[in-house]
């Protein structure tokens, strides 16, 4: 492990060369940015429904006045019973910066009118879902739990894996034994089916914040039992350290020596570690979302949101309902390459 | 057993159709002169879900075994696709005395099994006295026809002619006990007792199965697909004397599920298939392009409702099982029916079933031919007649929007509904909002449909409940589970000991009388009250039935699909054009 | 290892045991069925017993060879198993070999072209493969072969399951090429997560190889470097990827899972997912259990490939 100082200025020149590493911290912090700004920027609320849009497609947008504006619309079904949209080009609304307190929008009462054949205006910049709400508000919304989850997954299990691989590491002996024997037998069992087991558990009607907080928790589950082999190991190799053996001697009790002295030494391993296992915990989250098993209706995120293209049949009759796997999938590369970064500028063995 | 034993089965939308649409592939039939003269020949492919777990048609209760155990076997009697009502099969005619406890049946005259072993009266004895009688047999029939443990008595009056004596009156005994296929006393003489319950299983050499169905078994490659073929012997004829079944073979093709049927039908290797109104949109534009017509039937069976919880109990802790602040609100017929005026039924037809559909206002489907209550009143969206019915229990709006009862308490509960399916979950996000105008705030959560059934069967810890009660059948009595207090699926309040309510009291009471008497139109008034008082307290909130459809290639003739009999009632009619 | 399987059966029994329900919801929420079957069949699975007993009595079960009945497929566990096993280990092996076909010459290749363009497109590539979510590409190539039925190639490639409708009717040749066919889309998917990885173990130790003095001796031996690199580079360089093998198949095991259930691919996953829906007990505990013990034999295999590989193994 580097010094702190040196790991820095390594970091530093790792981004500063690699212009695929800074475009990818640009765009996570985007998406994070995007992500707290979500009730400022979205057009509509998260559960803002509108009937008559369902699945509506993207707006398409109009200069009317020299103003960009959105004609209001309505859909009838077809013999098919496909949703056909009609535009009412007798009305247009413009569309408006600033306003209803956020980014852009239509000005609610400007949109509120109806047209004859019951038509009425709405904003979808990436089209609407089966209720009408707006794809482009919810993947905003949706994206405080996509990307955060990642974030707080891997700080609880390298939590538990800290405690679990510092104890075991620390005292040795039968303490040790056990705690790796329950360590291999969870890494022995497939990540997938462990996720389904823990998730069968957890029946989840509770509301939208324990729900998250289950999640999370399903999620730390699946990787610490690898984290904490390492700490154990590294915790092993410090225990003989002379500091160590001396602060023993000294009458240091054991947790303390532990907690102040040891566990400390492998932070710099650990941040590395999760940075990189983050893209994983946004996946995992994600899949668990996709098949009805994470984040519910009507809170959501990416998974969720994808979770409507789970039909073939219907991605063809309203293919946007794809683009949350866009969003992830950017989110994904940009975690993995700044990782691959952060890895080269702290492995002195790396190649580039 | 026959199809109309399995109605009313708890499942997820899309299992549910699956049970409808596969015990819909009975082998119902019509009298063949409603139909044109066909051609004999040609092979129809059908889909069967999961494949069969036996082909022992007493002890089969489960629908993928009932569609390759209806092909093969044929009972007395058989429901009219259309009325609902039993019609005569093997039996020509029958009667019932004044007492309405003596039932005598009459063989049609020259009946063969498939062997070309003639079958008598004595057939029939046979199978009711020493099989389904018999109680190291699994029969579900017996459980359900027998009164106090108390089972009718068989006796064979002629060759042709058999009588039962019921302990006491029982209405639906033709519904229940007319389909329960006869079999050859000859061959199973000797099979008798706990053995029969393991005779017949998938593995039986085909030529050993003997019925009296329109087709037999040629072969089952297992797991795969079964392969029947036109039973020679088959009683039915067509006008001009040609003999039924057209078809020579009939293909039951094993597939995993829904997915899978639908690929196979656009691959031409299905003739017949459910639509569901998700993939309509799909399927339809392909209709030239395959050779097939997608049929549109009417509404379904299925009801699709939303249920309180208004059980009493308390839990082996002594704490209640619904927080007693919310079951005040669930025991107010007024609070049930505000929510009902509330629900936009529209709405879930149009955003949900893509417009194929129609809006529910009880537990009959219009489909249920004779014995759905046409008069009662339609329940369309209307938020005043929910705040007047709220504001007579004491309800209030506050400025803030939110419901509060009238000590205060904040109107807000979890509506559970199972995971498994997309259109569920957007359903309930449309009740949710629905109720969000009157103020009520409504926390959903999915669950598996297991766990589900857990709350509702176990630990009673549910607030309300979105759900569908499926299967399909006439027959009102199969249902009455449902509706009498001390049964298991009396959702709101199961395995009550005294009925909580007096309207509770009068539906036990209507169910009795629905049985009691063998007299059909005495019966229907007890089922019109039935659906009348449902109706008015709402215990279930129904919300709408998706239309039936059915896509037939055209190559099909005499294909006559309705929603009671489903595509194949008439299957020995049915033939392939040239 | 049988103590460690013994220690996974608990943790997983233990956490089923938690959930609620069981697998007769289905009978239990219909009407037609009497209250003394339910009771009937709880007895006869001994679902009313303790948890600690049912689990031993499972266990003994097994240990005579009988994983036990499937509620959800009504058929013998050991029958699904078997079925679905054999579709999952096909699909790893399909894409453990498309992946090592695509990842070798293309790290060979980024190697010797080290910082030129091929090797900065190459390593871009790749890091989209492993940046795209397997369930993401699923649906995306699903949509793509959906909408373009007309195309030659893409549309031709079946959408879902192990074969096709009328496979009963192929001859062996067209039955292999049907299940070929199917294997694709899955198989692609799970090849291109897995292809980054590879493509940088095959480059990292092409470039190590590259820089040993023997080849440099080579090289100025004069011996072509076609000759150098297939010859003495690229046989070294594949050593450190053979004992990824046994890590790999494993990995595929759970990482295949999202990709059955897009693809309908009737694999472990599938069947896993729809186990646990249905808490279909004795097909979730046989679906583990088969998982922990592909998982411990990949490596395993690792393990043996690894000795069997390593050079001081072999100089001794």
């Amino acid at each position: 492990m580097n010094g702190t100082t040196g790991t820095f200025s390594r970091l530093r020149s790792a981004f500063a060369s690699s212009p695929l590493a800074k475009t990818a911290l640009v765009v996570l912090g985007g998406l994070y940015l995007a992500a707290v700004l979500a009730g400022w920027l979205a057009p509509y609320g998260m559960d803002d429904e509108s009937r008559g849009h369902s699945w509506a497609p993207p707006s398409s947008w109009h200069w009317v006045d020299g103003r960009p504006s959105i004609h209001p619309v309505s859909y009838t079904f077809d013999e098919n019973a496909r949703r056909v949209y009609v535009e009412d080009s007798s009305r247009a609304v413009p569309v408006r910066l600033f306003v209803n307190g956020r980014l852009f929008g239509l000005d609610s009462l400007e949109a509120a009118a109806t047209s004859e054949g019951g038509a009425s205006a709405r904003l979808y910049l990436l089209g609407a879902d089966a209720r009408g709400r707006d794809l482009l508000s919810r993947l905003l919304y949706g994206s405080r739990v996509s990307l955060s989850i990642g974030i707080v997954g891997v700080s609880i299990s390298t939590l538990i894996a800290l405690v679990v691989g510092g104890l075991a590491g620390f005292f040795g002996g039968w303490v040790d034994r056990l705690l790796m024997r329950l360590c291999e037998v969870f890494m022995l069992i497939p990540a997938f089916y462990l996720l389904m087991l823990l998730r069968a558990t957890l029946p989840l009607d509770w509301d939208s914040r324990v729900v998250y907080l289950s999640i999370v928790l399903i999620l730390s589950f699946i990787g610490w039992a690898g984290l904490a082999r390492v700490i154990r190991g590294l915790v092993q190799s410090l225990r003989s350290a002379d500091y160590i053996v001396a602060a023993r001697a000294l009458g240091v009790p054991p947790l303390v020596i532990l907690r102040r002295h040891a566990l400390p030494q492998t932070f710099g391993f650990l941040a590395i570690q999760a940075t990189l296992s983050i893209p994983g915990y946004v996946v995992a989250e994600s899949g668990l979302s996709l098949l009805g098993l994470g984040i519910q209706d009507p809170q959501t995120s990416w998974g969720n949101l994808l979770q409507e293209a789970m039909s073939i049949a219907e991605i063809r009759l309203h293919p946007w309902s794809l683009i949350p796997g866009l969003f992830l999938f950017a989110a994904v590369l940009s975690y993995n390459l700044a990782g691959d970064a952060l890895r080269d500028a702290l492995d002195p063995r790396s190649d580039r | 057993m026959p199809r109309t034993l399995r109605l009313l089965t708890i499942l997820p939308l899309a299992t549910l159709l699956l049970s409808c649409d596969s015990s819909e592939k009975g082998r119902d039939s019509r009298p063949a002169t409603a139909h044109s003269l066909g051609r004999p020949g040609g092979t129809l492919m059908l889909a069967s879900w999961g494949g069969p777990k036996t082909f022992n048609p007493i002890v089969e209760n489960e629908s993928s075994s009932s569609q390759f155990v209806g092909l093969m076997f044929a009972g007395l009697t058989e429901t009219d696709a259309h009325s609902g009502l039993p019609k005569p099969l093997l039996a020509e005619s029958w009667t019932v005395d004044s007492t309405g406890k003596v039932y005598t049946f009459r063989l049609r005259e020259g009946l063969r099994f498939n062997d070309g072993s003639p079958l008598r009266a004595r057939d029939v004895v046979f199978t009711w006295t020493r099989l389904a009688f018999d109680t190291a047999i699994q029969c579900a029939m017996r459980d359900i026809i027998a009164v106090d443990g108390r089972l009718p008595e068989v006796r064979e009056l002629d060759s042709l002619t058999v009588e039962f004596r019921l302990p006491t009156v029982f209405g639906p005994f033709i519904a229940a006990a007319g389909g329960l296929p006869v079999l050859s006393r000859e061959r199973l003489e000797k099979k008798v007792g706990a053995e029969f319950n393991s005779a017949y299983g998938i593995d039986t050499p085909p030529d050993s199965l003997i019925g009296a169905g329109p087709f037999r078994l040629a072969r089952y490659e297992s797991g795969s697909r079964g392969v029947f073929v036109r039973n020679p012997y088959w009683f039915r004829k067509d006008s001009a004397g040609t003999a039924l079944p057209y078809l020579d073979t009939v293909l039951l093709v094993v597939v995993q599920d829904q997915k899978a049927e639908v690929l196979k039908f656009k691959a031409g290797e299905l003739d017949v298939m459910d639509v569901t109104a998700q993939d309509f949109p799909v399927l339809k534009p392909l209709e030239d392009q395959g050779g097939f017509g997608i049929r549109k039937l009417g509404p379904t069976l299925n009801q699709l409702f939303v249920c309180f919880n208004q059980n009493t109990g308390k839990n082996a802790e002594g704490k209640p099982f619904v927080d007693p602040v919310k079951l005040s609100w669930f025991r107010d017929a007024r609070f049930r029916r505000a929510v009902s005026w509330a629900l936009d039924r529209k709405a879930i037809r149009d955003i949900v079933w893509n417009g194929l559909g129609s809006e529910a206002n009880g537990p009959m489907s219009p489909s249920s031919g004779y014995w759905w209550n046409r008069n009662l009143p339609a329940l369309h969206r209307d938020l005043d007649s929910a705040r007047a019915e709220l504001a007579g229990a004491g309800f209030v709006q506050g400025a803030d929007g939110l419901l509060r009862d009238s000590k205060g308490n904040q109107v807000k509960f979890t509506l559970l509904t199972n995971a498994e399916n997309q259109s569920r979950i957007d359903i309930a996000g449309l009740v949710r909002k629905d109720l969000e105008a009157l103020g009520i705030q409504v926390v959903f959560v999915q669950v598996e449909f297991n766990a589900l059934v857990a709350r509702l069967d176990g630990t009673f810890d549910w607030d309300a409940i979105l759900l569908g009660l499926g299967g399909g059948g006439a027959e009102p009595h199969f249902g009455a589970n449902v509706w009498v207090s001390s049964g298991r699926t009396h959702m709101w309040f199961p395995k009550q000991k005294q009925p909580s309510t007096t309207w509770e009291a009068e539906l036990d009471s209507l169910v009795v009388a629905g049985v009691t008497t063998a007299d059909t139109t005495l019966r229907k008034a007890a089922y019109d009250r039935l659906q009348e008082i449902v109706h008015r307290e709402q215990p279930y909130v129904y919300l709408g039935h998706p239309e039936a459809m059915t896509a037939i290639r055209n190559r099909l003739g005499n294909v006559d699909p309705t929603v009671l009999g489903g595509a194949l009632h008439n299957i020995d009619e049915i033939f392939v054009r040239p | 290892m049988i103590p460690m399987l013994l220690g996974v059966s608990i943790i997983a029994f233990g956490l089923l045991s938690l959930s609620p329900g069981d697998p007769l919801a289905a009978q239990r929420g219909n009407p037609q069925v009497p209250d003394e079957l339910i009771r009937r069949i709880e007895r006869q699975y001994g679902f009313d017993k303790p948890v600690p007993e049912q689990y031993l009595r499972w266990l003994g079960r097994v240990v005579q060879g009988d994983l036990g009945y499937s509620f959800k497929f009504k058929r013998p566990v050991a029958d699904v198993i078997a079925e679905r096993m054999a579709a999952t280990l096909l699909l790893a092996l399909f894409s453990t070999l498309l992946t090592w076909f695509l990842a070798v010459p293309l790290g060979v290749w980024s190697a010797l072209r080290r910082s030129e363009w091929p090797d900065q497109v190459v390593s871009v590539l790749a890091f989209v493969g492993m940046s795209l979510p397997s369930f993401f590409l699923a649906l995306l190539l699903l949509y793509g072969a959906s909408v373009l039925p007309e195309l030659p190639l893409i549309g031709r490639i079946p959408i879902g399951g192990l074969v096709s409708p009328g496979f009963d009717q192929l001859g062996p040749v067209a039955r292999v090429l049907d299940v070929l066919k199917h294997l694709l889309l899955p198989g692609v998917v799970l090849a291109i997560g897995g292809l980054a990885g590879l493509q940088r173990v095959a480059r990292g130790s092409t470039l190590e190889t590259l820089s040993q003095p023997y080849i440099l001796a080579a090289r100025a031996r004069g011996l072509s470097d076609r000759r150098v690199l297939w010859g003495h580079a690229f046989r070294n360089a594949a050593n450190p990827l053979i004992t990824l093998l046994g890590f790999e198949f494993s990995a595929l095991l759970s990482g295949a899972a999202f990709t059955e259930i897009i693809t309908s691919w009737p694999g472990m996953g599938l069947v896993a997912l729809e186990a646990v829906r249905s808490k279909d007990m004795f097909l979730v505990m046989a679906t583990v259990l088969m998982g922990s013990l592909l998982l411990l034999i990949g490596n395993l295999l690792a393990d043996i490939l690894h000795a069997w590989n390593d050079p001081r193994v072999k100089l001794s």
